[in-house]
């Protein structure tokens, strides 16, 4: 049995890889292998993010439209997918404008014309509620979840950093007060205060997307305090951060010189770990109705927007969504890679 | 023990008193509530007939005043009346609750049972294609978005197959038809947290001196992972069982609302565009102090369980 001899090695005290290239070489399956390759290299989930990214800078070229194009499109709300097949619409030829003096009937006819017709290149998955290409949003959408993510990152990196280096340098009654403002914080219902700001930004007419913002970058910080601290604690009492201290150096410079740089592998594998969730996060705020505002494509708000026709246009709901699940894994799996690459301490038996 | 209760009693006290104010300020930030009977000034709407209203809905002092009202009436069990309809806020919360609590529990039991035994298959057969099932699951479950996962559970067998019906809660606990996709849409996530939790935890016991003592005793493979492998493996996933089941008030607002199901989730989301901030108010409290009791709850377990930790 695979797991008998992996005992016996594990008790004469192999290292950790070593027991497991035994366990899959005693189990010779094509589902190891490729999950084996993947936890050294993880290239599919990197492959996926590279596609991402490239996405979300050519999106404008990559896209076969605008993504808030409705203009004379409304007859193709919920269109099927073509796969890029030439269909009903896209088989006739582009009409021709006959002009802004043309007479009224052959405006009339041009404008009919227009309206039943649609380039080859676009829904090849679909048109959503709007007579949107899918596509387009799709990748639109790229750069909105994107920019949330580092936006998200970025706050919360500096923010949960300081304070954690903070509670852990200083310890005492300052640890003390950041540890129970962290625990107030996670008890706070998120979702209904996150309702109740978007109804007093609606009524004030400010800007709902920069609300996102600021919700996401509320929600971030609090995973890397305790993490930063623990760090900043073990490195107090090392002997170099003693020898600064003899040498004068003041609690400021100790912190920025010496403590700082001692936690940067946990802060990258805590924000590494935190991207998929702040993407998560976004997506269903935008679809409880509290993301970007409409012609902004969001993944969750399209989402939200193809539920209601999930029994004729499945295409909406399952792209976009699919999408943000794509992400969010090989997010999940770039951070478990990192984690276990540089940070031992946090890492888990695999 | 006596301190780590009285620190903990006041941890309580204040989370759940600066979640309620802040989200009465902000209900109140969000509009005058008066203007769901009226505008002020309005044709036929006299001065002195608004200051009544606002005396018999409570809305007539300074916003910190009334929530000390609130606050004061709430101690002694009374939460107000609903704006919209008058009703007392108390019955239709206790009217929601089991809605709620039923989907929940039966979420809970569902991943605790298949999330624990996958992770105890998955740690035990390692390297097999259980183990990378397991794995794999546990990777998907926790990147697949509830909303999303019900929307196409939605897709599949309610559009496509037609074999369960959608947005009707059905009548009595054992409708399964009704339950089973919203309950599924809820516990995703949470088997993915327990089968990573009890994989990990087992595969660390596993590799401990004692297990290996045990087997060189000559102790049944059996014996050794149900009896004493599975029992300290389970510590972690139980313990982390009451913050999985905290994650379920905020995943049930979610779920509600895709499977329109008559829970406390769906209730919240409709007083916040009513605006109609008594309910609003009641579920925070309720939402809240359940937060902090479950937190509780989890840090007694620990000690309870694993005599190792003590608080002092």
């Amino acid at each position: 049995m695979a797991q008998e001899a992996q005992t016996t090695t594990g008790a004469v005290g192999q290292p950790q890889d070593q027991t497991e290239s035994a366990g899959s070489a005693s189990g010779p399956n094509i589902l190891s292998r490729i999950w084996q390759f993947n936890r050294r290299w993880p290239v599919i989930p990197a492959t996926i993010l590279l596609v991402l990214v490239a996405t979300a800078i050519f999106a404008p070229l990559i896209s076969p439209t605008e993504p808030d194009n409705t203009a004379q499109r409304l007859n193709f709300r919920n269109h099927e997918p073509t796969w890029g097949r030439v269909d009903e619409h896209s088989a006739n030829s582009e009409p021709i404008n006959p002009g802004r003096d043309a007479p009224a009937a052959d405006r009339t006819a041009y404008n009919r014309a227009l309206a039943n017709w649609h380039p080859q290149s676009w829904y090849i998955i679909g048109g959503d509620n709007l007579g949107r290409d899918l596509l387009t949003r799709v990748a639109f959408g790229s750069r909105v979840s994107l920019r949330v993510a580092f936006i998200g990152l970025l706050t919360g990196t500096v923010v949960g950093t300081l304070l954690g280096l903070v509670a852990g340098y200083y310890g005492g009654w300052v640890d003390e007060v950041v540890g129970r403002f962290v625990d107030i914080w996670l008890a706070l219902p998120f979702i209904l205060l996150a309702l109740a700001l978007a109804v007093i930004w609606n009524r004030n007419g400010w800007d709902q997307g920069q609300l996102v913002l600021i919700l996401i970058a509320l929600l971030s910080w609090t995973g890397f305090v305790r993490q930063v601290r623990a760090d900043a604690l073990s490195v107090r009492s090392r002997d170099y951060v003693l020898a600064a201290r003899i040498a004068g150096a003041s609690n400021i410079r100790i912190l920025w010189r010496h403590v700082l740089p001692g936690t940067y592998s946990t802060v990258l594998v805590v924000a590494s770990l935190a991207v998929g969730g702040l993407i998560l996060a976004e997506s269903i705020l935008s679809f409880l109705g509290v993301g970007f505002p409409d012609p902004i494509p969001a993944w969750g708000k399209s989402v939200s927007d193809g539920r209601q026709f999930i029994e004729e246009a499945w295409w909406i709901t399952v792209f976009p969504g699919g999408a943000i699940f794509l992400t969010v894994m090989s997010f999940n799996f770039i951070g478990d890679w990192l984690r276990d690459r540089l940070d031992p301490r946090l890492r888990q038996l695999d | 023990m006596r301190r780590f209760i009285l620190r903990r009693t006041i941890f309580a006290v204040m989370t759940v008193i600066v979640a309620t104010f802040l989200i009465t300020s902000m209900s109140r930030l969000a509009g005058d509530p008066i203007l769901l009977y009226a505008k002020p000034g309005g044709y036929g709407f006299s001065p002195e007939q608004e200051a009544q209203l606002r005396k018999k809905i409570g809305i007539d002092r300074a916003v910190p005043m009334q929530y000390v009202i609130w606050l004061g009436n709430a101690l002694q069990g009374d939460l107000g009346k609903t704006i919209l309809d008058e009703k007392p806020v108390s019955r239709i919360i206790t009217e929601r609750i089991p809605a709620t609590v039923q989907l929940s529990l039966i979420a809970w039991f569902g991943a605790t049972f298949i999330g624990v035994a996958l992770g105890v298959l998955s740690a035990v057969k390692r390297g097999s294609f259980w183990d990378y099932l397991g794995r794999g699951f546990a990777l998907f479950g926790q990147a697949l978005p509830a909303f999303w996962l019900g929307l196409v559970l939605i897709l599949i067998f309610a559009v496509q197959l037609g074999w369960l019906p959608v947005g009707t809660k059905g009548d009595g606990f054992w409708d399964i038809k009704h339950w089973i996709l919203p309950a599924i849409t809820l516990g995703w996530g949470a088997t993915a947290a327990y089968l990573r939790l009890t994989r990990s935890s087992m595969l660390e016991i596993l590799d401990s001196e004692f297990i290996k003592l045990a087997r060189a005793k000559g102790v049944s493979s059996r014996t050794v992972i149900f009896k004493h492998a599975l029992r300290n493996a389970l510590i972690q996933p139980l313990t982390a069982s009451t913050l999985i089941l905290t994650g379920f008030l905020t995943g049930s607002i979610v779920v509600e609302q895709i499977f329109v199901w008559p829970g406390m989730g769906l209730m919240a989301i409709d007083s916040v565009n009513n605006n109609d901030f008594p309910i609003l108010q009641g579920v925070t409290l309720l939402f809240t102090i359940m937060y902090v009791l479950f937190i509780f709850i989890t840090d007694l377990m620990y000690a309870v369980i694993d005599p190792r930790i003590r608080y002092e």
